[in-house]
């Protein structure tokens, strides 16, 4: 009688790996799947303006929506194993507690790292692992694939209870060329709460 | 066979340990899983996700056989029956760190065959994965069991797009898999026939 998947350890696979091309693999195809599945087959189309930029925008959409999925997955697997393990378990009501704990926790259990730098609504990552094997055709060079990243920000802060919107933007420098910046753009709500516990 | 099995076995955990770039698994698996669930949106039909599961598995597998043969340095395989020991212990340990058993079957026997065993159309190994690092969270929902889900069927189209590169036309197919309730997840690779290796134009 096969176990019951609900009793397996949530801890089994904490630290599993893969190959980190197989990973690459895996996300190239997706990004791949995501564009074809959003642009248009007739070339003469693709080369409206209007049309790009929609289709860019849907395809970003797209990649968000996808690392949605996955982020609301680490929040749980994130908090179930963070507060069971601890004495003191607590939740953070403001933000930039929170915002700590997506930069340094989500960030490593991830990507395998802490991001490289946090500003007051910003997660800043120098080299993000998700744009390493990526090439993105010259047409769509202001899609970020970190868009994905960015879903996954997004499901963690909606599941702390800080609802924003979240985007990915491509913030190269001369020594950083992938450098990409994920804005979070908190709701109403949650600046007004944000205020009155001031 | 010039290299053993356990040779085999020992090569895919050497470049396992050595020469290979790690990442988490269960972003791997998180990140499969949301595919398989926009696929299944995007389609509606469990049929067509299986088909398009296959076909990236395919896409992905053209690409990584030139990864796998650059860190392997692995030569060709004399017969189809290699194939799967590397396939399964060389190729899935390098890179999803798991070692699938494999179990060759001979093709069905034809009278006045002379031909060497491991070679003739309609050899075909099983690989039986004890574990699926793609299947990590997963449970499926009555309606993807009714309407004939498989859930890892890209590994099927890595394997068929993998092994085309190096001139062999396999089909690669489920036979069960854990997530349906059945014993044990395996794939079953027929060989089809060996392609004849192109000759650029020109060439004399």
């Amino acid at each position: 009688m096969r176990p019951n998947i609900y009793d397996r350890n949530l801890n089994r696979t904490r630290t599993a790996e893969i190959s980190a091309s197989a990973f690459a693999f895996l996300f190239s195809e997706m990004v791949q799947y995501t564009q074809k599945r959003v642009s248009g087959i007739n070339d003469l189309e693709r080369r409206h303006v209007y049309f790009l930029s929609l289709s860019l925008s849907l395809t970003t959409h797209r990649l968000n929506t996808l690392g949605y999925r996955v982020g609301v997955r680490v929040l749980e697997l994130m908090v179930w194993r963070a507060e069971s393990s601890s004495k003191t378990p607590k939740r953070e009501i403001r933000f930039l507690p929170a915002l700590m704990s997506i930069h340094t926790q989500v960030w490593r259990a991830v990507f395998g790292r802490p991001a490289d730098a946090i500003e007051k609504n910003m997660i800043i990552d120098n080299d993000p692992l998700l744009e390493r094997h990526i090439s993105v055709p010259r047409d769509f060079s202001t899609l970020s694939c970190s868009s994905f990243a960015a879903g996954i920000v997004e499901a963690v802060l909606d599941g702390l209870g800080f609802p924003a919107r979240v985007t990915a933007h491509n913030t190269p420098t001369q020594q950083y060329p992938s450098r990409t910046t994920i804005l979070i753009k908190l709701e109403q709500s949650v600046l007004e709460r944000e205020q009155v516990l001031k | 066979m010039a290299t053993t099995s356990k040779q085999y076995k020992a090569i895919g955990e050497d470049i396992w340990k050595g020469r290979t770039e790690k990442t988490n698994a269960e972003l791997f698996a998180l990140t499969y899983g949301a595919l398989v669930v926009q696929l299944i949106q995007d389609y509606e039909d469990y049929a067509e996700v299986n088909k398009q599961l296959e076909k990236m598995g395919y896409n992905i597998g053209i690409r990584l056989i030139e990864d796998f043969l650059a860190r392997s340095s692995l030569g060709r395989c004399a017969d189809f029956r290699e194939v799967g020991e590397v396939v399964a212990k060389v190729g899935f340990k390098s890179f999803l760190n798991i070692t699938p058993v494999v179990t060759h079957t001979a093709p069905p026997s034809r009278p006045n065959s002379t031909h060497q065993q491991g070679n003739v159309a309609g050899s075909s190994f099983v690989l039986t994965l004890d574990e699926n690092p793609l299947a990590e969270f997963v449970e499926l929902p009555e309606e993807a069991l009714d309407g004939g889900l498989w859930f890892s069927n890209v590994l099927c189209g890595v394997i068929r797009g993998a092994l085309e590169m190096v001139q062999m036309q396999v089909q690669a197919e489920f036979l069960s898999d854990v997530l349906r309730g059945d014993e044990s997840t395996e794939i079953r690779v027929t060989l089809l026939k060996y392609l004849e290796e192109e000759v650029p134009v020109g060439d004399d």
